[in-house]
């Protein structure tokens, strides 16, 4: 039964290979599923693909490892000090409502074309989720815990690093996992928006020598890696987080 | 009364705090000037651009395009995922494909479009509809899925009609997932629409913005990022009354 899901796209590709032979159809818009395949196969041939690949990912980790730093141990302070957590949400809600594209020009005065100033509007993106989820994260630890930091005479730094990361971890990578979602999407956006480098940037060249055959291989491309990437990270969560350290069971 | 006084003391006692360092800092000459305008000149420019219109132009050409791909992607994203959440081979054939698009990033569609439809109002209320129509959709097929069936025995017990079945008892059951993927569609049609204006250079607070940058007049460019929040902010609100009106009789 499962086999069903793959009627649809076979049918959408056999449907516009068949309809790019008649002569009506804009092939110079949408070329066909056979011409795509070819430029999908030629991009990786010429190492091309890969390099705009390794250029999207190396922006979408710097900034991601930026969000993460500054991300978890802001939202473990006002996470678990009340009266930091009202100081600060003032300037949170403030900012947080700006969507992160409308940062790009701002990034662009201040760090110029390329990498650093993409991995800042993806670092201003991914902030937030992992920020809003560490803040989570450290509400809800186990009183225990706490009461066991008390106990042993830990300072804040102690009790952040010993006890709340530990304990929070797994609730932390689903911030992470949801930031990388993000920072990925973030950065393609700001190379098919400004950036002239990696798969968004290559997406816009491919359009402006109108070539729709590799505009859509790219498309199908950034789809593949996007899915990969998902799924890579729930395998990780999968295999990391078997076991629940407070209860001590599987899950 | 002095508990919310307090409490509106503390929330604003740190923004206060940054700009007035920021505004110091600022006259001293400590800060690049090149990309960081002081707070006075933001709001020099903001007034000015408030006074003369120019604002409130850009921001209706934005809401404009916005509006109609939001309401586009909401129908068809509404209609689609009751096909698609009410029929189970619907659900069989479509939800595979329907995984594998939903985290393509609908920015990666611009190109495509741009070859479709050239830079053109039309493109940019395309790239919204396309963009927002996932969460629309996919929170209307988790919803009809999710209905109680006993609900559903009820109603074939009743003889009542595919048609009245959706109206009467999938979509207001629905009603709080299809809310919840309108509001995230609408705040990812504000950012389509900024990204697609940034392209086309076409008008509206996506288009100002990027040409402030250019010119190099950080406070105008602030101020057009102050009123993209803003917008937003005002989008979110507008969205969340008529949540709370779709639910008044909850809190009773």
């Amino acid at each position: 039964m499962r086999a069903l899901g793959v009627v649809p796209p076979v049918l959408f590709l056999v449907a516009w290979q068949l309809c790019s032979w008649s002569p009506a159809f804009p092939i110079q818009t949408f070329s066909n599923p056979a011409e795509v395949v070819n430029a999908l196969l030629q991009s990786i041939w010429d190492g091309t693909l890969l390099r705009a690949t390794a250029q999207t990912f190396q922006t979408t980790f710097c900034g991601l490892g930026l969000a993460i730093v500054l991300g978890v141990p802001f939202g473990f302070l006002v996470g678990s000090l009340p009266r930091a957590n009202r100081a600060a949400v003032g300037v949170v809600e403030i900012l947080r409502p700006v969507p992160a594209v409308a940062v790009i020009p701002l990034a662009l005065l201040m760090f110029g074309f390329g990498s650093s100033m993409e991995s800042a509007v993806v670092a201003f993106a991914a902030f937030w989720p992992v920020m809003v989820i560490a803040r989570a994260a450290a509400r809800a630890v186990d009183e225990r815990l706490i009461e066991v930091a008390r106990a042993l005479e830990f300072n804040t730094l102690e009790r952040f690093v010993k006890f709340l990361f530990p304990a929070a971890l797994r609730q932390l990578f689903v911030g992470f996992r949801l930031g990388l979602g993000v920072a990925l999407v973030v950065a393609v956006t700001v190379e098919v928006a400004v950036n002239p480098q990696g798969l968004g940037y290559s997406m816009t060249s491919a359009q402006a020598a109108l070539r729709p055959d590799q505009v859509i291989a790219l498309l199908v491309w950034i789809g593949l890696v996007g899915w990969t990437v998902n799924a890579v990270v729930a395998l990780a969560e999968m295999r990391l987080f078997r076991w629940d350290p407070l209860s001590g069971a599987h899950r | 009364m002095r508990y919310a006084a307090l409490r509106f003391i503390e929330t604003t006692f740190l923004p206060a705090i940054v700009l007035t360092l920021w505004q110091f800092a600022w006259s001293k000459g400590w800060l690049p000037r090149l990309f960081l305008p002081a707070p006075s000149e933001i709001w020099i420019s903001l007034t000015r651009m408030v006074q003369s219109g120019e604002l409130l132009l850009a921001a209706s050409v934005t809401g404009w395009r916005l509006l109609v791909g939001w309401l586009a992607a909401s129908l068809l994203g509404i209609a689609l995922g009751i096909a698609v959440g009410s029929s189970r081979i619907g659900h069989r054939l479509l939800s595979p494909t329907l995984e594998f698009i939903r985290p393509l990033p609908a920015s990666a569609l611009i190109p495509l479009l741009i070859l479709a439809m050239g830079l053109t109002d039309q493109m940019i209320v395309a790239v919204i509809a396309l963009g927002s129509l996932w969460p629309v959709l996919l929170g209307t097929v988790a919803g009809v899925r999710a209905v109680e069936p006993r609900l559903l025995e009820v109603a074939a017990g009743l003889e009542m009609s595919r048609s009245r079945v959706t109206t009467r008892i999938a979509l207001p059951a629905a009603l709080p997932d299809i809310l919840a993927g309108l509001r995230l569609g609408l705040t990812l049609a504000l950012v389509l629409c900024v990204v697609a204006e940034m392209i086309t250079m076409s008008g509206g607070l996506g288009g100002q913005i990027l040409l402030a940058s250019r010119n190099f007049r950080a406070a105008d460019l602030f101020a057009g990022i102050f009123a993209i929040g803003a917008t937003g902010l005002v989008l979110d609100l507008c969205i969340g009354a008529v949540e709370r009106w779709c639910f008044r009789w909850r809190r009773v």
